[in-house]
This record gives C-alpha cells, sequence and structure tokens, in this order.
C-alpha cells in the first residue's frame, strides 16, 4: 500500500466538486471552494496524489518476473501519432519518452533534454539534449530527431497547432542542440513538450518520424526503458527490459525522473470482455487493469484481498450528449438550452457510472477537477441537476417555437454501454419536450461514421477525457466549427475568449476570461454537458510502485512484485 | 461418378465469385469505416479525413473495386489497415486455436450428439428420451455467452481448474494445451450437440417408420441389427446435412466462444475486425471461410451419394 | 414406437391430401391426450402466446405492474424483490415488465421467422429438389450465402436496410432460409426415387401434381423440426444481433435484448439475463417438443398406429 489509503468518507457535492489536482498547463495545485457540500458515508479507496519515490541502489531484489497488464481493446497501431485511442498510448507509455516530462507536482521537468534557458525577453529557447542516449536499435539520440520528432506530434495535435502560432523558428545548432526563436513569448513552450493527453510529443528515429502520421510507422522504436520484443496484433503486445537504457539521474516522480525496467518483460494482453477482464484479475491471470473496470464490478474486486482497486479521481472525463449545431432543430441556441434544461444529468452519470463514486456532478464549462472549472456562474437553470421545474419551462419554449412534433434523431451505440443508457434518457427527454424522436440504434463503427453528416442526427453520445476536459483551449466541441457539433459562435465571444487566454499572463486574468466563457457556454450551449466521471483500475496487491496519475496509464517501470 | 464429382468441383468456381463480389459490396453497404476508429474516439472531422485520404477510402467504390478484384486475382489479399501485417501472417498466427477448437469441439459435438439422438428415437417417449431431448433444447437456447461465464465463474474463478483466459499451443505444454480449451470446448460441444440430438432424433425416428424397416423387423430380424444395417445408414442424409451445417454454427460458435474466453483464434479476428471495418482483412477472411464452408458441402454433397444408393447420378 | 405393437401397412398408398388432414384433425386431440410431451409444449406455448396478447391489450399495466421503459436509474440492479420481482435493469427498469413485454416482441420474431422461412425454404427446397437446372441456379447462391458467417451477412443487411423490428424479422429469415432449403432438398432427392412416386408418375401424374401432392406433403417432418429450430434460433439471432448493437432498439423489448443487455452485468446481475432466459429456454423448449408431437400427429405414414 504505497500509494492508497482507504478513505472512509466520500465527499460528494450538489453543485461543485471536492478539492482536487489540476492538470496540463499551469503547474501549481489549486483548492476550489465547495459551494453546497453533501456528506455520504461510503467505503471507497480513494487515489493519493502522493508518489513514493523509489530509490533504485538497493533494489536489486526487485529485479525479474513478468508484469500482465489486460487491454480492453487491440492495439490498433503502435505509432501514438496516428490515433487518439488509448491504447497505443499505453504501451508507448514503457517505450518511448519525451523531452520534458511531468513530476508529480505536475512540473515539466528535463527527461531527455539536460539544460535548457530562456533570453529575458522570453523570444529565443535554447535546448540541450543529454549525452549518450541511444534508441533501442542503437542510434544515438541527437537534436534533429528531437525537432523532427516534436513536428510530426504539432502537426497532429491541437496543443501543437496552438504553440507552432507562437514559433517562428527551430534550428538545429549542433548535435545536442536546438533552439526556438518565438514570433511571440508565451509560457506554454515546456507544457508542449511535456503534454500529456491527446497526442504524445514522444521522440522516435527517422524510420518513424519519416512516414506520414496519418500512414503510421509499422516498427516502436523509443529511448525508454523497455523495447518491443513482440507484438501478436489483436492478441497480445511484449515489451523486454532494454539493457542499454540511460537513465535520469533525478528521483523518479511520476514520468520524470529515474526510471528502472524491475520486471523483465510486461505483457499487454487484450481481453475484450468485461467479465472476463475481471475474473482474470480476481485469479491472478492479469496483474493490472488499466482504467476500465466496470463500475458495477468494484465491490466485488473491492471484497477481494489480493487486489486493490483505485479511482481516478485526479482527472475526470466530461460526459454528455453532443448535438448538431449546424442542421435540424438544434441550430437555434433556445433549442440547444431548452434540452439542456430538461436533461435529467445525475440520471445520465448514473446509467453510465453507477454511483456517486464514480462520477461528479459539475455545472463547469471545464471539468470541476480542474483549475478551469468548479463554479457554477451561467449555469442556473440551465445545468438540470436536480429537477427545478426545466422540463416545464423547456415543453413551454418548444411549444412557442412550433417545434412539437418536428423530427429529431437521436444515435445510440448499443455496443458502448457507458452511452447506450444516456441515449434513452435523451430519447425520453426529448420525446417528454414534444419532439418526435427517430431512435437509431447502432454499433459504434457505424455511429462514428454518422455523425461525420450532420444530416444524419442530431444527438449522440460521447465523453471528453483528460486535457479536453480540463483545458477550454484543447476543448474541440467548444472550437468554432470544430468537432462533429460543429458549434457556429454566432456571437464570436467564444472565440474570443480563447484568444485572450491563450495571451492572458497572470492566473487571475485567465481565470476571469474562463468564467466569462463559462457564461456564453450555458447561453449558446454548443454541446449538453453532465458532470465528470472518473476511470477505475485495479492491481494485484502484490504489485508495488504502480500508479495511476492524471489519466495516464499505469507505470509498468519503477515497478516490481513483492516477494 | 467421377464426372459428377468434376462437375462439382468446377461449380465451385462461380461460388467464389459470387462471394467475392458479394463481400465486396456488403462491406462497403455497411456504414463506418476503418479512419474513424484508427482516428480514435476524441478525433475531430480533420483527423479523420486525413487518416481516410492516407488509406485511399476516399475513393470511389468502383475505384476501391477494381483495385480490390485486380489484387486478389493476383493472389495479393491485402495488409490490415491497422497493423499493416498481410492477411496472410494475421491468419497462419491465427489458425492453430481454431483448428483445436472446432476440431474437438465438433468431434465431441457428433460423438456425443449422434448416440445420444438415436438412443433418443430407439426409445421414443422414454425418461430418457424426454431427458435427452431437455438437454437438447437448454443446448440451443441458452446463449453461449451467459453458460460461458457460468463456466469461467465456476471452473476457472471458485475452483481454478482451468485458465481464464488465454489459448496454450499443443506444441507448447500438452497438458496446458488441454487445460485451455476445456472449458471453450465443451461449450461447442454443448451447443453443437444439441443441434445434432434434435436432428439425428427426427430423423432415425423417421426412418424408423419406413417401410423396408417395418418390413425388416416383421420379417423377424432383432431390433439391434434393424437399427444399426438399416436405420442408421438411410437416416444418414438428414444427419449428414446437419454435420455440414454444424461447420457453419462453429464458424459462428467460435466468434463468441474465443472472444468469452479470450482466446486468439480467427473467430475473434473476424469480430474484431468487422467491429473496425478493417476491410481488407474482412474481405479475405470471409473469402477464406466461404471456400471452408464450400469445400465442407462439397465433401456432404458427396456423403449423400455414398450413403443413399436412390440418389441416382 | 417402444413398444413395438405398430402394424403393419400393405403396400403403400398415398391418400389426397384433403382426407388427410381432415383425418388429422379428427384425430388430434386424442393424440394429444396420449402426448404429455405435445400437451405440456402447447400449455406453455398457450400460456407464452396469452402473456403476449395480455401485454397488447389496455390491461397490460395491471399485469405487467409497470411500464417496461419506466426509468428509475437510482434503483439499478436491484435484485428481485416484492416491487420488482425479477429485479431491475442497469437503467432501473422493471426486469419483470419487460419480460412480459419481451414475450410479443420474441414471439413476432420467432413466429415471423419461422412462418416465413418454411414457406420459401419449403418452396425452394421442393422445385430444386425436383429440377436440375434450378437445383445449379439456386443451391449455389443457397451455397454462397450461407458460406457467409450468419452475424456478418445480418450485420451488412441491417446496416443496409436499417435497423427495425420488422427487418430484423426479415434478415433473419433471409439468412436461414439456405439452410431449410438444402434440408428440404435433402428430404426430396430421396423421395422423388420412391416407390409410389415413381407409381404416380408411371400413371401419368403431372410434375406439378406429383411434387404438391405426393412429395410436399412427405417433408412435413423435418419442416417441422426445422422450422422449430428457426422458431428459437429467431429469438436467439435477434438477441446476437443486441450484441453488434443493431438488433431492436431496447426500448422495444424483447428477450432476446434483454438477456443481451444482462451480458455485462452477469456477475453482479443475474437477473436481467436469467428471467428472461427462463422464458426464452421454456420457449423454445415447447416449441421443440410441439415440434416432435405434431411430427406425429401429421405423419401420414402413422395413421391407424394410435
Amino acid at each position: 500500500m504505497v500509494f492508497r489509503k482507504k478513505a472512509w468518507l466520500l465527499v460528494i457535492t450538489a453543485l461543485s466538486s471536492v478539492t482536487m489536482l489540476i492538470m496540463a498547463c499551469g503547474g501549481e495545485a489549486e483548492t476550489i471552494t465547495v459551494v453546497e457540500t453533501v456528506v455520504v458515508e461510503k467505503e471507497v479507496e480513494k487515489e493519493v496524489e502522493v508518489v513514493k519515490e523509489v530509490e533504485a541502489p538497493q533494489s536489486d531484489g526487485r529485479y525479474g518476473g513478468e508484469l500482465t497488464i489486460a487491454l480492453g481493446a487491440a492495439i490498433s497501431t503502435l505509432d501514438v501519432h496516428r490515433t487518439t485511442g488509448t491504447t497505443a498510448y499505453e504501451v508507448s507509455f514503457a517505450v518511448q519518452e519525451r523531452m520534458m516530462s511531468y513530476n508529480s507536482d505536475l512540473q515539466a521537468t528535463p527527461l531527455l533534454v539536460d539544460t535548457w534557458e530562456v533570453s529575458a525577453d522570453g523570444m529565443q529557447w535554447n535546448f540541450t539534449l543529454r549525452d549518450g542516449i541511444k534508441f533501442h536499435n542503437g542510434v544515438p539520440f541527437n537534436a534533429e530527431h528531437a525537432v523532427k520528432s516534436w513536428e510530426r506530434w504539432a502537426e497532429r495535435d491541437n496543443y501543437g497547432s496552438l504553440i507552432f502560432g507562437f514559433v517562428d523558428d527551430i534550428s538545429v545548432t549542433g548535435d545536442l542542440t536546438f533552439s526556438i526563436d518565438m514570433v511571440e513569448p508565451t509560457a506554454l513552450v515546456l507544457e508542449a513538450l511535456a503534454r500529456i493527453g491527446g497526442y504524445a510529443p514522444v521522440m522516435m528515429p527517422p524510420e518513424m518520424y519519416d512516414v506520414a502520421a496519418a500512414e503510421g510507422a509499422d516498427v516502436l522504436i523509443g529511448t525508454g526503458p523497455y523495447e518491443l520484443d513482440e507484438w501478436a496484433t489483436g492478441d497480445h503486445l511484449r515489451v523486454k527490459r532494454y539493457e542499454d537504457y540511460s537513465p535520469a539521474d533525478s528521483a523518479a516522480s511520476f514520468m520524470a525522473g529515474r526510471k528502472d525496467a524491475f520486471f523483465d518483460t510486461v505483457d499487454y494482453v487484450v481481453i475484450p470482455d468485461s467479465n472476463a477482464r475481471v475474473a482474470a484479475l480476481e485469479v491472478g491471470q492479469v496483474d493490472l487493469l488499466g482504467r476500465d473496470v466496470p463500475a458495477d464490478m468494484v465491490d466485488t474486486l473491492t471484497a477481494n484481498p489480493d487486489v486493490r482497486v483505485a479511482v481516478a479521481t485526479t482527472s475526470p472525463a466530461r460526459e454528455g450528449a453532443w448535438i448538431d449545431n449546424i442542421e435540424g432543430p438544434f441550430t437555434d441556441a433556445r433549442v440547444r438550452r431548452a434540452f439542456a434544461m430538461a436533461f435529467p444529468v445525475e440520471d445520465a452519470l448514473i446509467a453510465g457510472h453507477g454511483d456517486s463514486r464514480f462520477y461528479t456532478l459539475c455545472p463547469s464549462m471545464m471539468a470541476c477537477a480542474g483549475k478551469w472549472g468548479g463554479w457554477a456562474d451561467g449555469s442556473e437553470g440551465v445545468y438540470n441537476y436536480h429537477d427545478k421545474g426545466g422540463l416545464e419551462a423547456a415543453k413551454q419554449t418548444i411549444k412557442d417555437l412550433g417545434l412539437v412534433g418536428t423530427d429529431i434523431t437521436v444515435l445510440q451505440a448499443g455496443d458502448r454501454a457507458r452511452f447506450s443508457g444516456p441515449a434513452e434518457i435523451s430519447r425520453q427527454t426529448l420525446e417528454k419536450m414534444g419532439f418526435n424522436v427517430i431512435f437509431k440504434q447502432t454499433d459504434w463503427a457505424t455511429q462514428t461514421n454518422w455523425r461525420e453528416k450532420p444530416e444524419l442526427w442530431d444527438v449522440f453520445h460521447t465523453a471528453g477525457g483528460g486535457a479536453w476536459a480540463a483545458n477550454p483551449l484543447l476543448n474541440s466541441s467548444l472550437a468554432k466549427n470544430k468537432y462533429w457539433n460543429k458549434y457556429q459562435d454566432e456571437s464570436g465571444a467564444m472565440t474570443a475568449g480563447m484568444e485572450e487566454l491563450a495571451r492572458a499572463s497572470s492566473a487571475d486574468e485567465q481565470l476571469a476570461i474562463v468564467k466569462e466563457m463559462q457564461n456564453v457556454f450555458w447561453q449558446d450551449v454548443p454541446y449538453i454537458s453532465f458532470g465528470d466521471s472518473f476511470g477505475v483500475g485495479a492491481v494485484r496487491a502484490d504489485v508495488q510502485g504502480a500508479q495511476s496519475l492524471y489519466s495516464m496509464s499505469w507505470n509498468p517501470y519503477n515497478a516490481w512484485r513483492s516477494k | 461418378m467421377t464426372a459428377y464429382i468434376f462437375k462439382r468441383v468446377l461449380a465451385v468456381i462461380p461460388i467464389l465469385i459470387f462471394v467475392g463480389i458479394a463481400t465486396f459490396s456488403l462491406v462497403h453497404i455497411a456504414p463506418g469505416d476503418a479512419a474513424n476508429i484508427m482516428a480514435g474516439d476524441y478525433a475531430g472531422p480533420d483527423d479523420v479525413k486525413l487518416i481516410r485520404a492516407e488509406l485511399g477510402l476516399d475513393k470511389p467504390v468502383t475505384t476501391q473495386f477494381v483495385e480490390w478484384a485486380s489484387r486478389t486475382l493476383r493472389g495479393d489479399f491485402g495488409k490490415s489497415i491497422y497493423s499493416g501485417r498481410t492477411v496472410a501472417e494475421l491468419v497462419s498466427q491465427r489458425l492453430e486455436p481454431t483448428i483445436s477448437l472446432t476440431i474437438v469441439g465438433g468431434t465431441l459435438a457428433v460423438l456425443l450428439g449422434i448416440p445420444l439422438g438415436v438412443f433418443a428415437a430407439w426409445r421414443a417417449g422414454s425418461r430418457w428420451d424426454r431427458g435427452i431431448q431437455i438437454f437438447a433444447a437448454l443446448g440451443i437456447s441458452v446463449p453461449g455467452f451467459w453458460l460461458g461465464f457460468i463456466f469461467i465463474l465456476a471452473f476457472a474463478v471458485y475452483l481454478r481448474w482451468f485458465p481464464v483466459i488465454g489459448y496454450v499451443s499443443v506444441t507448447e505444454d500438452f497438458t496446458g494445451w488441454i487445460r485451455s480449451i476445456t472449458l471453450p470446448v465443451s461449450l461447442l460441444a454443448i451447443s453443437g450437440s444439441s443441434v445434432i440430438i434434435r436432428m439425428t432424433r427426427g430423423s432415425i425416428l423417421e426412418v424408423l417408420r419406413e417401410d423396408f424397416i417395418r418390413t425388416a423387423r416383421a420379417k423377424g430380424l432383432a431390433n439391434r441389427p434393424v437399427l444399426f444395417r438399416h436405420a442408421l445408414r438411410a437416416g444418414a442424409i438428414p444427419i449428414i446435412t446437419v454435420i455440414g451445417t454444424l461447420a457453419g454454427a462453429l464458424i459462428t460458435g467460435v466468434v463468441v466462444t474465443e472472444t468469452v474466453f479470450t482466446i486468439p483464434g480467427l473467430g475473434r479476428l473476424i469480430a474484431e475486425t468487422v467491429q473496425n471495418r478493417d476491410f481488407p482483412v474482412v474481405q479475405s477472411m470471409l473469402m477464406l471461410l466461404a471456400s471452408f464452408y464450400v469445400f465442407i458441402n462439397l465433401m456432404v454433397d458427396l456423403a449423400y451419394v455414398f450413403f443413399d444408393p436412390r440418389v441416382r447420378l | 414406437m417402444t413398444t413395438g405393437s405398430e402394424t403393419m401397412v400393405d403396400i403403400y398408398q398415398d391418400p389426397p391430401l384433403k382426407t388427410r388432414v381432415r383425418k388429422t384433425f379428427a384425430t388430434s386431440w386424442k393424440t394429444l391426450k396420449s402426448n404429455p410431451n405435445l400437451m405440456i409444449g402447447s400449455i406453455i406455448l398457450t400460456v407464452m402466446v396469452g402473456i403476449a396478447i395480455l401485454t397488447l391489450l389496455p390491461t397490460a399495466s395491471t399485469v405487467a405492474r409497470y411500464d417496461p421503459t419506466e426509468l428509475a436509474v437510482r434503483e439499478r440492479i436491484n435484485g428481485p424483490s416484492a416491487d420488482h420481482w425479477f429485479g431491475t435493469d442497469k437503467l432501473g427498469r422493471d426486469v419483470y415488465s419487460r419480460t412480459l413485454h419481451g414475450a410479443k416482441t420474441s414471439l413476432y420474431v420467432g413466429i415471423g421467422v419461422a412462418i416465413i422461412v418454411t414457406i420459401v425454404g419449403t418452396s425452394l427446397g421442393v422445385i430444386v429438389g425436383y429440377n436440375r437446372v434450378a437445383d445449379n441456379i439456386v443451391m449455389r447462391v443457397m451455397d454462397g450465402m450461407m458460406s457467409f458467417p450468419t452475424l456478418i451477412l445480418a450485420l451488412a443487411l441491417v446496416a443496409a436496410l436499417g435497423s427495425s423490428l420488422t427487418n430484423v424479422i426479415i434478415i433473419i429469415a433471409i439468412v436461414d432460409t439456405p439452410s431449410m432449403t438444402r434440408v428440404v432438398r435433402a428430404v426430396v432427392l430421396s423421395l422423388r426415387e420412391r416407390t409410389y412416386v415413381d407409381a404416380a408418375r408411371a400413371s401419368g401424374a403431372s410434375t406439378k401434381r406429383i411434387l404438391f401432392l405426393h412429395i410436399a406433403p412427405n417433408t412435413l417432418a423435418p419442416v417441422i423440426i426445422q422450422a422449430s429450430i428457426f422458431f428459437g434460433g429467431a429469438i436467439l439471432t435477434e438477441a446476437a444481433l443486441g450484441f453488434l448493437g443493431v438488433g431492436t432498439p431496447e426500448f422495444i423489448p424483447s428477450w432476446g435484448n434483454i438477456i443481451s443487455s444482462g451480458r455485462e452485468f452477469i456477475r453482479v446481475g443475474f437477473w436481467i439475463a436469467f428471467f428472461p432466459g427462463v422464458f426464452l429456454a421454456l420457449t423454445v423448449f415447447a416449441a421443440n417438443i410441439v415440434g416432435d408431437g405434431l411430427r406425429d400427429v401429421l405423419d401420414p405414414r402413422l395413421r391407424g398406429e394410435k
């Protein structure tokens, strides 16, 4: 029990959320005032955001053995710049590294970078890479690799396009040095090198970065403590200890510092059936379920002394109903707002996540666990967290607008339980509002295609995770004409807010801008926001040192099996 | 006879052409494409467009068809959109578990199903008959995933006799192989034998009422020889038909079984590639299964000739 | 058959269909009484049909106690109790109510598919069994269709036609027809060389007459068995389509979709799949033994035996 303790009290809030750490840009933890608190006594295991630091030298007894990690879906590609899917990311965590990495306080600290300096006016950054680092294929890591890899990432990631708006030029100045010239100073550079969530800015050799990201490299080579051993597609992927690994000499902390590959091999096994996944953990055939333990199975696992359960409260996902902003009744902001007023958000959260240990109501535009969420401004009467007559008002609006009996199409992905329940709630809510609901049940693959065509749908259900939920600049559902909801931002207020936010220099200034944006959010309702949900992971009790912070994968390095 | 066999073998060619074209159309009628799945849940329209262009999925269907047909005719079955592995590689990786499951499961189904079916017919109306019928009815009406998970809970989680997940190669560890396939094979054998029992019982019952059996019995032949010499032979035709159907049922059965027991076989490959819309693999897999199926049914047709001399050619 | 008391029937003659049917129904009650399996099966099926009819009537709410789509997410996955006899599902819907309402959907699917498959499959089977040219064409298409895994064919068809109750029935029927055709064809192949068919042919009967008067009735037994298999199979296939997310939408409860929605909760809420599963298994079993019983009644060669 290195990093977890039992918490007998679970605090849930009716309006806002508990105090939490932040993620993404920034770096300082922040406490958010709780607006209205209800205390429920319940036995849960809560993640504690303290990492016990692992010292390597006296750890010889820790070496050896095999760690088996279960994945719920097949690894679709080895190239993390090709997909936003989480399974590729999971493997990359063991094999590849970033130039800068977050420590457990979410500060970007040097990992492959040795030293860096920034000019007084903030217009030039100079980086020197650590000497002696080699890729798994034996090629020494140099500045050209670093720049090419980072540029490849920037083309894909929306944080990349954000940062490259500030960058004038990047030049390789030596074998291990490069510099970045800015158009305008920004504090985001180091964060962009360490970025978690979205696409990963990991370092690659030419074999990988020379292949177009969309095509995807079919090799996996990095500088990390583990290297690819074999990949039986769709079944398992095995990595083994990289003997020439060159660790950083600082203490281990989250993704930063020293990394030791105690386990000889780490196996990622695909187990599509959730019942089988849990059973395999119970009998010890797998050691770790990343973050997709079904909420309903948590009590079964908690009762098992050989298993530890962790609820990832530090980095929530945002649950919601995405609505078609450019075709059909929802082009009118009044209709979108009426839908929000009528929608019983807590019902949808319970339907998708079991009970209140695994979600929190959140009337903010951004996740309440982040630094840009946690207050209710503008949500009064729109965020229907408890029935306050929102449905009646919504009905009246629909009647006044003459929309009673209008067709509205709701998509339901029958093979995704997390979203299919809330979709049924959407169907019933819209029917009660007076619409004629056309309900299309399909599989997920079909739904992803249909949502591309605005004429085929009006409502579908999904979730946004990690930094997406916490940082307005990275939330594409709020950007004009992006993502599938294609928010139009007629007044231009949201877009203006984003631009100001990227340039804001102080935390107070940022806060004020985001609060203003939140008022626009509840006025315009680009999508219906239910609240925040937390992933659940579980690990065999004899596995020490493995942790999952900020919605990242569990670290396979610095973890060992107690004898 | 030889001419008949030759003709039947030649007839396989148009079937395969039909299957090929139908496969391509079905796969392209089904909405959803790999680009969306590849891009991941959090990707936006720009990501998807980029990947779609890279994969050539934005080309007109006719162009894609011509490309696919000419590749297939040259014997190039393409490669996975996701992993970049060729279909041949993927199939050879996944072949062994599925062969183990279907051969052992199918054999058990036949060994269990035919004797039970014959016995039930022979003792029609008895308590034994009713018991066997109840078993068969349950066998086809209990969903595989449900029974499979009960097996896992009982024998793998509580009793710990068998592993919950995975497959052990027969060449690697024989007892491990037995342990890893016991539960899935039982599942296949139960559902397979249920179908065979029902069909066998029906057919034998039918035959027992036939004139020549009555004649044989009337002529004073003992019951046993009548059953084995005459009834079984005549009843064989519908039974063989069912075994042909069983081949198809096993193919569908392994999809569920391999998923529930996490066995890396062809069934899971199909389920996964259909869900991911990995078109090149889906198309080749369907062609492969179709060829297998057509082959089994060719055998079935030839068996008719063997078992029922009344089918004159 | 076990008693060994059956008498020999002399030289076999196929009587006109009409006479046979009349005679059959005259003796059916007697048969029903003498055949406990048939009796039990018929009772179960009657009860199921009764349930289905009750839920169609305005009195549905008194019988089913709850609206099958009424949500109560705060009471989700609760075990059986006095309030909820069969427990509640993942959205807090009453499983008892859903199971009763599911009867009509499932019977509709099962009966619909069985009827379509029987009519189409038998007609095709008889024709191809008797006509070499038709055989070569139709059976090659059927072989092609059968060579697709059922679910994949169904998935593509649902995608093409859209997912609704009627489409689900049509699609399952399309998928099942080839195997019915195959079975009927096999029987016809062996029948057409029989003495009585030869005799009919020799006496100058037309092909059509031979087909429909002499051959078709004799395919009855295997067809009934197959139809009873398809009846249950259709209900199960509908459930399997639900796994892929393309079955009947959950707001129209069917045993199949209740069971498949219980899949994830087997461990923590066995009742969701269990109770509709019992209804489903009972119904399939009943159809099964009724099929066997009916064959006894309808089989022309059994005339005068009992």
